[in-house]
């Protein structure tokens, strides 16, 4: 039933790939917009690209999160989930899924430009370790994200205010460790401590989604 | 649920005798304490008892926050008096909580400067209470504006479990983060003469801090009474 709900959301997301594409964008935007504030020197540090990397991928997943959302509340996916009678967790792992794998996608893609316009080494230990710690950081994100987007049903704020503002703050633990986590395994220095904790965030969260996405999907 | 309420109001009564007698000891044995080495921050050092009871009872009241949420989020909703009253409890221990934080935020940049020399310093401990400020702001600021009452109830007290959590994330993450040492210290060494001012500090803003909770716990259910019957 997961993987079913996960396939369905990501179909949705390939018939209309407009909001995806403008996610991506927005990412790619922000990625070269930080640029402009670490160093004024015409080849940029290396050490800034994971940080830089993390935080533009974030903003788009937050972009794209918002518009899913928004779009649930319109066409009543929302009143729908908390009138059905599947249990709880599973939709919330199903919609998790799907943004992890729509949040993987657009990494995917932010990879070659910030290799280009951050003079990242190419080295495949070092990406491998990257891709570990982008996997285990993005799966707490989504969680988050997942999670709080139900909140944001019923606030009578712009969702696009409402749940940025919920999860930002509570990623900022996630977004730092994984850009001090991709800067260590360009280092060449040990990532399991790194690993560990971020393990231990998709756990608390996912968690915490899993047993209350009920509760703030309106269900009683 | 008259004699309840006129028990509770007598008991936050006394919170509040309670308090303003503490406050006032507390007050006066700060003022009485000896004025610390200038090294120490000199006659700034005594902002520390206040800021080390902010700090302390913070943390006490998202732990009360996070305890009344899980209750919340438990309890039976064929008892909805008792999931308001504890929807009121998480809500207003956030409020309350975050105030004292706020101070624990303000305090610590005015000692900082003469000790440190610098307002701010993006050390452990400090960025640890930044990023938990944040949180519950974002959480005060949405909850805010949201009209639906249940709802609201819900998504603050997944909110207040979920930043409180997030606690012993947000310092990992930051003692990665910051490579500078740790300025504050990880044991506060007192000489005898600075006891009694920090303990009387602490007694003083955690009965202040429960007076204030029943309050504005008591005020938030008469809110909700008084939208409901308008």
């Amino acid at each position: 039933m997961i993987a079913a709900l996960a396939r369905v959301e990501l179909t949705q997301e390939l018939r209309r790939p407009g909001q995806w594409l403008a996610a991506l964008l927005f990412a790619l935007v922000v990625l070269l917009m930080q640029a402009f504030a670490l160093d004024s020197s015409l080849t940029l540090r290396p050490d800034v690209a994971c940080g830089v990397f993390f935080v533009s991928a974030f903003f788009g997943m937050t972009l794209l999160e918002s518009s899913r959302a928004a779009r649930e509340r319109a066409s009543g996916v929302a009143e729908a989930i908390a009138v059905s009678r599947a249990p709880a967790g599973r939709i919330y792992a199903g919609k998790w899924l799907a943004a992890f794998v729509l949040v993987l996608a657009i990494d995917l893609c932010l990879l070659p430009p910030l290799i280009l316009f951050y003079n990242l080494p190419l080295n495949a230990a070092a990406l491998a370790g990257l891709a570990a710690v982008t996997a285990l950081a993005q799966a707490a994100l989504a969680a988050l994200t997942t999670l709080f987007s139900a909140a944001t049903h019923s606030s009578s704020a712009q969702i696009h205010l409402a749940l940025p503002l919920l999860i930002l703050p509570l990623s900022l633990p996630v977004l730092a460790l994984a850009s001090i986590g991709g800067h260590a395994a360009f280092e060449g220095h040990a990532l399991s401590p790194f690993l560990k904790l971020l393990l231990a965030a998709d756990i608390v969260f996912g968690g915490l989604g899993a047993a209350v996405y009920g509760k703030l999907a309106g269900r009683s | 649920m008259k004699g309840i309420e006129g028990a509770n109001g007598r008991m936050g009564a006394l919170w509040v005798l309670y308090a303003a007698v503490l406050v006032s000891a507390a007050l006066w044995a700060v003022f009485q304490a000896p004025v610390a080495e200038p090294t120490t921050g000199g006659i700034a050092q005594k902002i520390f008892y206040f800021h080390v009871s902010a700090a302390w009872v913070a943390f006490l009241g998202f732990f009360i926050a996070a305890g009344y949420a899980c209750a919340h989020l438990l309890t039976d909703e064929s008892r909805p008096d008792l999931m308001r009253a504890r929807a009121a409890g998480c809500y207003s221990a956030v409020e309350v909580s975050f105030v004292f934080l706020s101070l624990v935020l303000l305090t610590g940049p005015v000692w900082a400067r003469p000790v440190w020399g610098v307002w701010w310093r993006w050390e452990p401990r400090l960025t640890t209470f930044l990023i938990m400020w944040v949180c519950y702001a974002a959480a005060l600021v949405v909850r805010a504006q949201m009209p639906r009452r249940e709802m609201r109830d819900r998504m603050m007290s997944v909110y207040a479990i979920a930043a409180f959590l997030n606690v012993p994330l947000v310092y990992a993450s930051v003692l990665f983060w910051r490579e500078e040492n740790q300025m504050h210290p990880r044991r506060i060494g007192l000489a005898p003469e600075f006891h009694l001012p920090l303990w009387l500090s602490v007694a003083a803003e955690t009965a202040l801090f429960v007076a204030l909770w029943n309050l504005r716990r008591r005020i938030c259910l008469k809110e909700e009474m008084i939208r409901e019957k308008s």
